[in-house]
């Protein structure tokens, strides 16, 4: 298999009791790119993540990590952070970093020398020996981050990594993601919200119930579902325009206009008519949020007959 | 072993010993216990001072020269000079004077007395008068009677029965009081150090359970290492407690009983409040006790310690890892109880035949012998093939308990706001 996949999941299968929270899933997750694990509650996202990070283990099927047949000893590979999270809070912060860092693979010193960068980086270095429950929340959140980050995995999994974080922080986060990603490091990403994976991410995949309903680049995704809605500003009010019958319009302002044309009709052909009565400022093709992809795929395929993509 | 493990036993460790409860605990406990020990003794030992000077309204004249004749510093005995009305009126306020007023009767059972003084005195000087005025007047109706006091007191005997026990090694003291204290206590010991540490370690479990920390843990550690660690590293806690117990409270007696100038035994008797025959007897027995202690008791107590400890506390693991708040602990864990609290109950029974078929099998099946072999072994030699099959059968057992502990606590952990039933987890254990 190409060395060029972080991930290659193939038909995994996880079920509990009566629910089958995996339904064989299979996703490619090439190295070096942000990639976005997306689906409504209970679609079996957290149950992928868990048969990755090796704290389950699938029913049947296969994950491969970088080439190998993930096992036990990988987990050292990979920062989790998981959506479900928490510290010891009565331990000091550096003092905690180390421990979890230990867990991973480093040596104490290494883990300490590591955990001081990232504090001084993330403006905690004066709070090293504070006990965690005496930091705020966000900054919790950060030393959670570090614990993440700081071994260096060749895989990190984030589960919400931003809940809770004001901009700041958030961005200091991100900014942080898109190093780990630029030095050849893949990132699961999984979130519910469409925006920030719309900001981030370049690979998507849709899970619901339990199977894999959309998957591919994120913009070959959004091109897929081009609606072929267009969208006009115009320098003057509109008002009195008249627009031929067989136009579909879904908004219409003072100086805007929403609109689909009729199969087969030639967009500049249009914008030329629509310039002979009124000057057209600016026209562009109108591409669907992720938000509304995710609503419409995840309503086309909730109910019970599957839908093939 | 998994490097993790060792990580998480380290830390652990460290964590808990660093706590500053465990350094209250681990210096109080010693103290406290010395102090019970030894307060009662230096306590008894300052009101030593009180006496008095006792004024004797005896109308027999019988009595007072007896008195007389028994005389100590704190008792000094006089005949009355003036009525008794005078001689009440002049103890007012006078401190360390008394009247004793007796009856004019010897042959009454009932001899009354009276002891006035403008303080009550300490329940021991009343005692030890007591048995004084007992004394004389059962030789003065003796003397009534017509009989010959030399021949009465030659007629009394003092039984000193002392019991040998006969070994292999030849015969050696056997200090049966001495067993029982050792029994019950060693018992009492393995089965609550089951309970405080299972106790802690359940808490242990539910706080990264409740800290939501677990989950960034098992993507780490395996569920299996973690349980280990922690339950592993407990113990350590609990060893490393108990070797700072024992070797506080032996510095403890050595230092104050140096500065009270008193061996073991006299501290034991003078805490027995005033050192009567029997007491000092049972505190030179306990003394004996101490000279005849085995030192392969103390490895025989760690092992059933630890083994008791390892065959309960996984199962209260268990239970920390499958609920999520201590309330929902309850029912649970006192199904786990029920057998532990066996023993205790029937501890009476096995002490009093701790050679019978009851004391045989408690002490033989793994769910009660830590705590009745521990017993048992203190009173007698238990046979080599009951010692084996009781340590067997417990490391048997262990496995088998931990084999279970592990199975819930990996599907436990990861497991939230469902509530739990006996059914659900025994699901869990066949299903992994």
């Amino acid at each position: 298999m190409s060395q060029s996949l972080a991930l290659d999941i193939r038909e995994v299968v996880k079920q509990f009791g009566s629910l089958r929270a995996n339904d064989g899933i299979s996703l490619q997750v090439p190295t070096g790119t942000i990639f976005g694990l997306l689906g409504p509650n209970g679609a079996g996202k957290t149950t992928l993540i868990r048969m990755i990070t090796r704290i389950t283990i699938p029913d049947s099927g296969d994950i491969i990590f970088f080439g190998e047949r993930l096992e036990d000893r990988h987990q050292r590979q990979m920062g989790y952070l998981p959506e479900e999270r928490g510290l010891y809070k009565k331990m000091a912060v550096l003092e905690q970093l180390v421990y979890l860092l230990e867990l991973k693979g480093l040596k104490a010193a290494e883990a300490e020398r590591e955990s001081m960068q990232w504090l001084e980086r993330f403006g905690l270095a004066d709070r090293a020996q504070s006990k965690v429950q005496e930091l705020s929340k966000g900054n919790q959140q950060k030393v959670q981050f570090i614990a993440t980050i700081a071994h260096r995995p060749r895989l990190l999994i984030l589960d919400e990594p931003f809940s809770g974080l004001d901009p700041i922080n958030t961005q200091l986060i991100e900014d942080v993601i898109r190093e780990f990603r630029a030095a050849g490091t893949p990132v699961i990403f999984s979130t519910h919200r469409m925006e920030q994976v719309e900001q981030i991410c370049e690979e998507i995949a849709l899970i619901n119930a339990g199977r894999v309903v959309l998957a591919g680049e994120m913009r070959a995704v959004r091109r897929q579902y081009r609606s072929g809605e267009l969208h006009f500003e115009f320098d003057q009010p509109i008002e009195e325009l008249e627009l031929p019958a067989e136009v579909r319009v879904f908004d219409r302002g003072r100086y805007h206009l929403n609109l689909a044309l009729p199969a087969g009709r030639s967009v500049n052909e249009f914008i030329a008519w629509l310039n002979e009565r009124n000057h057209v400022l600016r026209y562009e093709e109108v591409s669907p949020s992720l938000q509304q992809i995710f609503i419409e795929v995840v309503q086309r395929t909730a109910h019970p007959s599957p839908v093939a993509l | 072993m998994n490097p993790n493990f060792w990580i998480v036993f380290r830390r652990e460790v460290r964590v808990r010993v660093r706590n500053k409860l465990f350094l209250i605990a681990t210096l109080g406990t010693p103290l406290l216990l010395v102090a019970v020990m030894t307060i009662p003794a230096l306590v008894s030992s300052q009101t030593e001072t009180e006496s008095y000077e006792i004024i004797v309204v005896d109308p027999t004249g019988r009595i007072l020269p007896e008195l007389q004749k028994a005389q100590e510093p704190s008792m000094r005995f006089a005949a009355a000079t003036q009525p008794v009305e005078a001689l009440k009126r002049s103890l007012v306020d006078q401190k360390g004077k008394a009247v004793l007023v007796l009856a004019d009767d010897l042959s009454r059972s009932n001899f009354h007395a009276v002891f006035h003084s403008s303080q009550a005195p300490s329940l021991k000087f009343e005692r030890t008068l007591a048995k004084k005025l007992d004394r004389i007047l059962h030789e003065q109706r003796l003397l009534d009677a017509g009989l010959n006091l030399e021949t009465v007191r030659a007629a009394e005997v003092n039984v000193d029965l002392t019991t040998r026990k006969i070994t292999r090694e030849g015969d050696e003291a056997a200090s049966s009081a001495w067993g029982f204290i050792l029994g019950y206590g060693m018992g009492f010991i393995s089965f609550m150090m089951v309970f405080i540490y299972g106790g802690l370690l359940m808490k242990g479990v539910m706080e990264e359970k409740t800290n939501r920390i677990v989950e960034v843990m098992v993507s780490s550690v395996r569920p299996f290492d973690l349980m280990l660690g922690k339950v592993l590293g407990i113990a350590a806690v609990g060893l490393i407690q108990f070797a700072i117990w024992v070797g506080l409270i032996g510095l403890l007696l050595v230092v104050g009983g140096a500065i009270l100038g008193l061996s073991g035994a006299e501290l034991a008797a003078a805490q027995a409040d005033g050192p009567t025959p029997e007491q000092q007897e049972m505190a030179a027995q306990i003394a004996a006790g101490l000279g005849q202690f085995k030192p392969a008791l103390i490895g025989w107590f760690l092992f059933y310690f630890l083994g008791g400890y390892l065959l309960y506390g996984c199962l209260f693991a268990a239970v920390g890892a499958s609920i999520d708040q201590e309330a929902d602990a309850g029912p649970l864990t006192t199904i786990i109880s029920i057998p532990a609290y066996i023993p205790i109950l029937l501890i009476g029974a096995v002490m009093n035949n701790p050679d019978g078929p009851l004391a045989v099998w408690l002490s033989v099946l793994p769910f009660s012998s830590s705590t009745i072999m521990m017993a048992r072994m203190a009173l007698v030699d238990v046979p080599v093939w009951q010692v084996a099959l009781s340590a067997l059968l417990l490391a048997g057992s262990i496995v088998g308990s931990v084999g279970v502990a592990a199975r819930i606590y990996r599907v436990g952990l990861l497991m939230y706001g469902k509530k739990l039933t006996f059914g659900e987890l025994a699901r869990w254990v066949r299903a992994s």
